[in-house]
This record gives structure tokens, sequence and C-alpha cells, in this order.
């Protein structure tokens, strides 16, 4: 087939440009996912906490819950790509034309936008957890801080691990528009490759192949790591070998 | 039950391989030798440019935008269009680089095509109130006509790919800058200016900008560019903007000037500056032969 073999050539003759694009399409969607997710765990943490009895420490712990929901409801609300104009073009006009750095501009959008959807993926993996084990820790004395990072947090980690590698492989197809403000990454080395060789066709092929195999990669990674974290299957008690050896010591 | 889904799966996949074929309007552009010839095509110009207001004085035609040339032209080879508006030096390196290419020019049709000035004309675009504006006026009434057409002739060559001895205009670099010289151009358009991202071509400039190393620039508007440079002192950083976010980056600052084949219209007169015309242009559609 002529698109085949033209797409094949493609590949072969752009391939250092098209690795080039990968490299920074993955090196954002991956440190903008974990910043990302560390904001959403800082958001989850402060929403979570109960009201304090003082009356200024209440007014300031409601006054900062209500700039988190402003944050994910507006980071949630917008396109990522208006976004990536409104960030980018802002600061250069409030800074009189110097812009921040392209990958630098990208990590902050995509970590922003991220940290927006990961602060209700916490919040869905809190909400999820036992309030047995709250009142657990509770009872035996443990302070909230204590609480949420010793007992809760490592049972909400592993809860949202499908919805993080989800955030994930949403982030690296969305890197795709981050070539509004100028960022060298695979969707703008593919229109590159398009304006260099006239075959719009063949050369997007190339590139969503080259996306997939990206997210394909990294999911079956992250199922990995799930598989890791659960642990074994079955376990064997003790108790039960402390028996037997009782029974075998007459 | 399965059966029947797979039934419906194949006969809704027949029926849509029966809507491929586009309807023969009955009207081959092919043979068209002046503007009347073109009356009902389909014609696509560049979003954002001038072009447009080009298009409209052909009779009954149907207008569609592309962001860039190499999405008209491969929208010209696939059929969804009949022709683009482009300027002449675009058109002759295209038909240099494709035999199924060709142009027509857009003057002497019936109802008298008009052409404005400022429409007919390229120069550069600098923010409001840019004291280099009168520095570069005058380093532009240098540039004569003889001098340019031939810059012109010398580039299209280089972008099919021959090798010259040397473009005929001084471009040395003084001994020492006075200051940074920072120009946009959209790096899409032969012979004005191009990608060249192995440097291959004659004398290419390195393009600057992150992500952008071992990447270069080619063409008329990188000559300008490295001679008004050269005279005013300045060291010259070419960066690769996209045609919309050109007026943008000299508004903010990110560029100092843009020098991209862009042609001062009175609406983009009213948000930033241009300085003279540097070279004319005609203006024609690049049709299937």
């Amino acid at each position: 087939m002529e698109l085949l073999r033209q797409a094949i050539k493609i590949f072969k003759s752009y391939f250092p440009y098209l690795m080039k694009g990968a490299l920074y399409t993955t090196f954002i969607a991956l440190t903008g996912t974990i910043i990302g997710l560390i904001i959403g765990l800082i958001t989850g943490i402060i929403r979570s906490m109960p009201l304090s009895e003082n009356r200024l420490l209440k007014a300031i712990q409601k006054i900062i819950n209500w700039i988190i929901n402003a944050y994910v409801e507006v980071f949630r609300g917008t396109p990522m790509m208006v976004q990536a104009m409104v960030i980018y073009w802002g600061y250069a006009y409030a800074n009189g034309g110097r812009t921040l750095p392209l990958t630098l501009s990208g990590l902050i959008i995509v970590s922003i936008n991220t940290g927006a959807y990961m602060a209700e993926i916490v919040r869905g993996g809190i909400i999820s957890i036992d309030k047995g084990q709250f009142e657990g820790a509770y009872s035996i004395g443990m302070t909230h801080n204590q609480t949420m990072f010793k007992v809760i947090i490592p049972q909400v980690l592993r809860n949202i691990l499908p919805g993080a590698s989800n955030e994930f492989v949403n982030n690296i197809k969305d890197t795709s528009v981050l070539n509004v403000i100028g960022t060298t990454e695979l969707f703008y080395f593919g229109s590159m490759i398009k304006m260099k060789t006239f075959r719009i066709f063949e050369t997007y092929l190339v590139v969503s192949v080259i996306y997939f195999i990206l997210n394909f990669m990294i999911t079956r990674t992250l199922r990995f790591f799930e598989r890791k974290l659960d642990g074994d299957e079955n376990y064997s008690l003790a108790d039960s070998q402390i028996s037997t050896q009782g029974g075998e010591d007459k | 039950m399965k059966k029947v889904i797979l039934a419906l799966l194949v006969v809704s996949l027949l029926a849509l391989t029966g809507c491929t074929k586009k309807d023969e309007k009955g009207k081959d552009y092919r043979t068209a030798k002046s503007i009347a010839d073109l009356e009902g095509m389909t014609i696509s110009v560049q979003s954002g440019t001038i072009h447009v207001q080009c298009a409209e004085q052909i009779k009954n035609a149907t207008i569609k935008e592309y962001p860039e040339i190499p999405d008209e032209v491969i929208a010209l080879k696939t059929g969804v269009v009949d022709g683009f508006v482009a300027d002449e030096p675009q058109a002759i390196s295209l038909e240099g680089k494709d035999d199924t290419l060709t142009y027509i020019r857009l003057v002497n049709n019936e109802n008298g095509f008009k052409v404005e000035p400022s429409v007919s004309g390229i120069s550069i675009g600098l923010a409001e109130g840019n004291p280099l504006r009168d520095e570069m006026n005058k380093i532009i009434a240098t540039l004569t006509p003889e001098i340019t057409n031939k810059l012109i002739e010398e580039v299209l060559k280089v972008s099919i790919g021959e090798k010259i001895d040397k473009y005929s205009i001084d471009m040395t670099e003084p001994a020492e800058y006075k200051g940074v010289l920072k120009v946009g151009m959209e790096c899409a358009s032969e012979p004005f200016n191009w990608l060249d991202e192995t440097g291959e071509t004659f004398d290419a400039y390195p393009l600057s900008g992150e992500g952008k190393e071992g990447m270069y620039c080619n063409g008329f508007d990188v000559l300008i560019s490295r001679y008004i440079a050269a005279q005013l002192g300045y060291k010259l950083e070419i960066y690769e903007v996209d045609w919309d976010s050109l007026i943008p980056s000299v508004q903010s600052g990110k560029i100092d000037a843009i020098i991209s084949s862009m042609s001062p219209t009175a609406q983009r007169e009213e948000i930033i500056d241009f300085t003279d015309v540097y070279y004319d242009i005609n203006l024609v559609v690049v049709i299937k032969k």
C-alpha cells in the first residue's frame, strides 16, 4: 500500500525529530502529573481538616476552603488550551515581553490543570475510606495530621492509582495543546513534517502511532505497580505455624 | 442477536464506502487563463491575511480559510479546493517544485481588480512607539527594487536546492553589538521565510528559541532581517512564531519586529506600527495545471 510505504518513509527520515518531540511530551506530562498529584493531595488534606474551635482559625479555614473550591472549579471548567494562552500571554504582557521559558510554562500549565482534577480524585479517594478508620485513629489519640499521613493517605494512594494513571494518559495527549504557545513537543514536529512533505494523512498516522505506543507503555507500567502494591493473593498466618510446631513438640 | 448486530455493521460499512465520490462540479479550472475563467471556484486563503479581500473579487467564489500555505497546497492537491491566493514569488517556488501546479495573476479581470498599495506591499511590524522605526525606514530607503528583485531571484534558486555563490547584499555583522534585535517570522512560506531543519540550504541562519537548537531558517525575509540588523549594529535572533501569534508577540514585547511578509493594512495599523514598504508583491491564484 502506497500510504503505508510513505508513512514508513516519513518515520525513518524524521526519526530524530519525532523522538525529540516524544521526549518533550513525556517529560512535560510526567512531571506535570506528579506535581498535580502532590497539589491534589495537599488540597485533599486541607479540605478534610475538621474546622477548629477558635473563631479566627475557623474563619481562615473557611476562606482557604473557598479558595481551593474556586481553583478547582475554574481550572476544571476551562479548556487547557485557553488556560495555556491566558497564562503564557498574561505573563508576557505583565512583564513587558519577558516570556516564561516554553518548557517551564508547559509544566506550570499542565501541573495547575492536573492539580484541579486530582483534587477531586483525591476527595473521592478520601470519601471512599471507611469511617471506621478515622474513628479508630481518633480514638487512640492521633491528631488529624497523624491520622492523615499514617493511616488514610497510604490507603488513598492505592485507591486513586487508576484515576491518576488516567490523568497521566490524558496529559500525554493534552500536551499537544501546548503547540499553540510554541512548545516543541510531538504535535509541533508533526506539523513541521507535514509542512515539509505535504503529506498530511501519513504524517499524522505516524504521530498517532507514537502517541499510542507511549500511552501503552505507561499504562502497562502503572498496572504493574498496582499489582506490586496489592501484594500476594494468599498469605499464611503466623498462628497456624506456631500451633503446628506446638503439636510436634510433645 | 449477535448475528443481527454483525449484519447491521457490515451493511453500514458498505453504505459508507459509497459516500467517497465527490460530485463533479462540471467546471475544470485547469484551463483557466484569466480571472473571469475562475468564476464560481472554491478558493482558499490564509486566515488573518489580506488574501480574503482579493478572493472576494472573484465572482461567486466559495472562500475557505486555512492556517498556513502548506495546508492550502495539500487542500489543492487532494481536490478540496480549486485554487488558493498567494504571492507571486511563493507561486513560482511552488511551480518549480511541483509540476502539477501553475498560477495566474490577479489582474485584468472584467471588474478591474483593485489593489491598494497597503495590500500589495510588505513591511516590518513594530510595537507602537518603537524608536527604531525611523532608523529602519532609512535603511529600507536604500533597498531599491533592483536589489530586492535580484534577491528574490537568488532566494528562489536556493529554495529549490541550488547553490549560488553569495547573496548580492552585504550582511556582514558588526564587530561589536549595540544590542539584540529579536525578529519573529512564520517560517512556513517559501521563498519569503521557510524552515530548514537541517541547515542544508545555502547560508541558512540558525533559529533561536527553546527546543529549536540545530534548526535553521532561510528566505527573503531572513536576508532583510540580517541586512537591517547588521546596519543597525544589533545581534539578530530569529524566532519562529505562528502567523496569528505574530502581532501579540510584538505587542507584548516577546519579539521586537515582525519581518514575515506582512502587509500594513489599516486594521493592523491601529494596533502596531509599520515601517515603509520594503517589497511590492503581485498577488496570484495557484491552480492545478
